[in-house]
């Protein structure tokens, strides 16, 4: 029977043996010995934010139940990793760097990526000479512009983030003009303005949520009858009014008006208790 | 032998899909994606949006349907990402005049989940180039007035074509404010009510890009940590813009809109400082005792809201026996 030979073989079959996605100068064996077999990666994409030539498969973890392949650049040797159960590889291994963004895609086999069981539990670290992936595996993705906001806790923030002000916090935005001392041109930046007022009905918000707060009926102002006449007096700018006792006929008025511990007192002066005349 | 070349291989195996997810055999005419020639494409990549919800690993790329009408051969490629549902890549070749080998690339539309933002901010869900083969062979191969529709796990594209720029970068900024606390009328007054949508969070501006900078206004610090790359925003009496003169608005326009409403108090729908008693003779409320000292009566009169004050010069000596014609009330 003649040799068959496949003259188109199937993308992934076509360089099982020949170490891709590894490069050709990649030796694929670390100094500690441990041995990359060709075949174990069918293909590779990494596009890990940041991440420069020479890309290498930098480090294989082996713990007990799981293992975990890193993957750097010879400035960064953990841009990205990706982890899988020992006892259940995976056909293909997801990479994520440290903020759990995707940044690639190692394919293999459940079968290939099983022969990490055999390697012993440590970390085996790899350089980029002895495990680096082909370029066109790679897709430089620069670190440009604003790639995340980071806030205290953790929390990474991507795509369209929205901030928002409360409790007391008022944003707002006006179109760019800066005042003529700005270092930067003005033309086309948008302004966020940050103002701290605080919040008037404060007291409102802390009690709502629990039904406690009962909207007061305030005292706005003051009507006065005397007779037929009527007045109404509304406070000043400070919410006072002021009661004074004067008589426009007399300057002498018996009529006080005083403040005391327990509030305001009105009285009159003079003789008391005997009643003279009649 | 002379050597094959990257088009020349691929025309002839299942790349750029996935071995065994296209190229199955034809009986009598080609009915299935499954069977889609291999000479149809011999390359492609793709990109996931921001807002795709593309999870690497999980979902996939894959040929939609293809059509061919005449001359004019259609490929619409789609995806199984979350947000992605009814989002698709359309290539179109002219069978009679394109050339071989030819690659275009396009976008698709917004995924499903990038409805928040403006239509200027909207990225495309899907965007990607294909590389078809030779038309006469495509010609040969896909007869006239074929539709192809994939059924699950047809013409997958190999998973390392396609990058996912999930959480890759900040598109975009948008300023909102939680709307602030509004007052109620209280019980037995008229409610309150505003011209405008009340509560949640109400949006300033969206599609904030380029250039973006931040201002200090009322009470507030602003300052920049180079060494950590922070924004740090603090707060101090006075800081910024200095003290508050007016009411900062929640939203543009809010504050004429409530003027044109017909109102001229505080956007909160309270009262000013200045409408409200708040003491007497510089005693603070809330309680405001009116005590009765010698010759006065204070009478209260809760039925009409009404608190009388009668001078009438009790236990006081004076010259008339007749105490009510002296009598003064407020």
């Amino acid at each position: 029977m003649p040799l068959q030979r496949i003259r188109h073989p199937e993308f992934p079959l076509e360089y099982l043996l020949t170490g891709y996605p590894f490069s050709d100068a990649a030796t694929l064996t670390n100094s500690a010995g441990d041995e990359l077999a060709p075949g174990t990666f069918l293909d590779a994409a990494l596009w890990p934010i940041g991440g420069q030539a020479r890309m290498y498969l930098a480090n294989v973890n082996i713990a007990h139940d799981q293992i975990t392949l890193t993957i750097g650049d010879p400035a960064q040797p953990a841009l990205a990793s990706g982890s899988f159960p020992l006892a259940t590889p995976p056909a293909t291994l997801t990479l994520l760097d440290a903020y759990n963004r995707p940044a690639g895609l190692l394919v293999s086999e459940p079968v290939r990526l099983a022969a990490f069981a055999a390697w012993a539990p440590g970390d085996h670290p790899f350089t980029v000479d002895q495990a680096e992936f082909v370029s066109s595996c790679c897709m430089p993705t620069p670190e440009v512009g604003v790639r995340g906001v980071l806030l205290d806790d953790g929390t990474f923030l991507t795509d369209e983030v929205w901030l928002v002000g409360d409790n007391g916090v008022v944003l707002s935005t006006t179109a760019g003009s800066e005042p003529l001392y700005s270092p930067v041109a003005n033309v086309g930046t948008a302004v966020i303005r940050v103002d701290v007022v605080g919040d008037p009905l404060y007291r409102r918000a802390l009690c709502d949520p629990t039904g406690l707060f009962t909207t007061p009926r305030f005292v706005r102002a003051l009507a006065v009858s005397s007779g037929p006449q009527s007045f109404t007096v509304k406070p000043d700018a400070a919410g006072n009014i002021l009661l004074s006792a004067s008589d426009a006929q007399a300057v002498d008025t018996v009529l006080r008006v005083r403040t005391a511990a327990a509030g305001i007192v009105i009285e009159a002066v003079g003789s008391g208790a005997t009643t003279l005349g009649g | 032998m002379a050597l094959t070349r990257w088009f020349d291989d691929n025309r002839q195996r299942s790349y750029p899909f996935v071995t065994g997810t296209v190229g199955q055999p034809v009986t009598s005419s080609l009915t299935l994606m499954r069977q889609l020639p291999p000479a149809v494409a011999v390359d492609c990549g793709f990109l996931a949006g921001p807002l795709s919800g593309f999870v690497t690993g999980s979902d996939s790329v894959f040929l939609k349907t293809l059509s061919r009408a005449g001359s004019t051969l259609t490929l619409t490629f789609a995806t199984t990402a979350a947000y992605l549902v009814g989002v698709e890549l359309t290539f179109t070749r002219d069978l009679a005049t394109d050339p071989d080998y030819l690659t275009t690339s396009g976008e698709s539309g917004a995924a499903s989940d990038d409805l928040s933002s403006t239509p200027d901010c909207q990225l495309p869900g899907l965007t990607g180039f294909l590389t078809t083969g030779r038309l006469a062979d495509i010609a040969a191969v896909v007869p006239d007035s074929t539709t192809l529709t994939a059924l699950s796990g047809d013409a997958l594209v190999q998973p390392t074509l396609l990058q996912n720029l999930a959480n890759s970068w900040v598109r975009d900024l948008a300023v909102a404010n939680a709307d602030r606390i509004r007052a109620t009328a209280p019980a037995g007054c008229p409610p309150l009510s505003w011209p405008f949508p009340t509560g949640g969070i109400i949006p300033w501006a969206q599609c904030l890009t380029g250039d973006v900078r931040f201002r200090a206004g009322y009470n507030t610090l602003l300052s920049l940590d180079t060494a950590t790359n922070a924004i740090i925003l603090g707060a101090r009496p006075g800081a910024g813009a200095g003290a508050p003169c007016d009411d900062p608005a929640r939203f543009p326009d809010e504050a004429a809109a409530w003027s044109l409403a017909g109102s001229a108090g505080p956007l909160t729908g309270g009262l000013w400082c200045n409408e409200v008693l708040r003491s007497l003779n510089g005693v603070p409320g809330p309680d405001l005792p009116i005590l009765a000292g010698a010759g006065v009566s204070v009478i209260p009169d809760p039925a009409h809201n009404q608190v009388v004050i009668d001078v009438n010069m009790r236990d006081l000596s004076t010259c008339f026996n007749d105490f009510s014609r002296v009598s003064e009330s407020l």
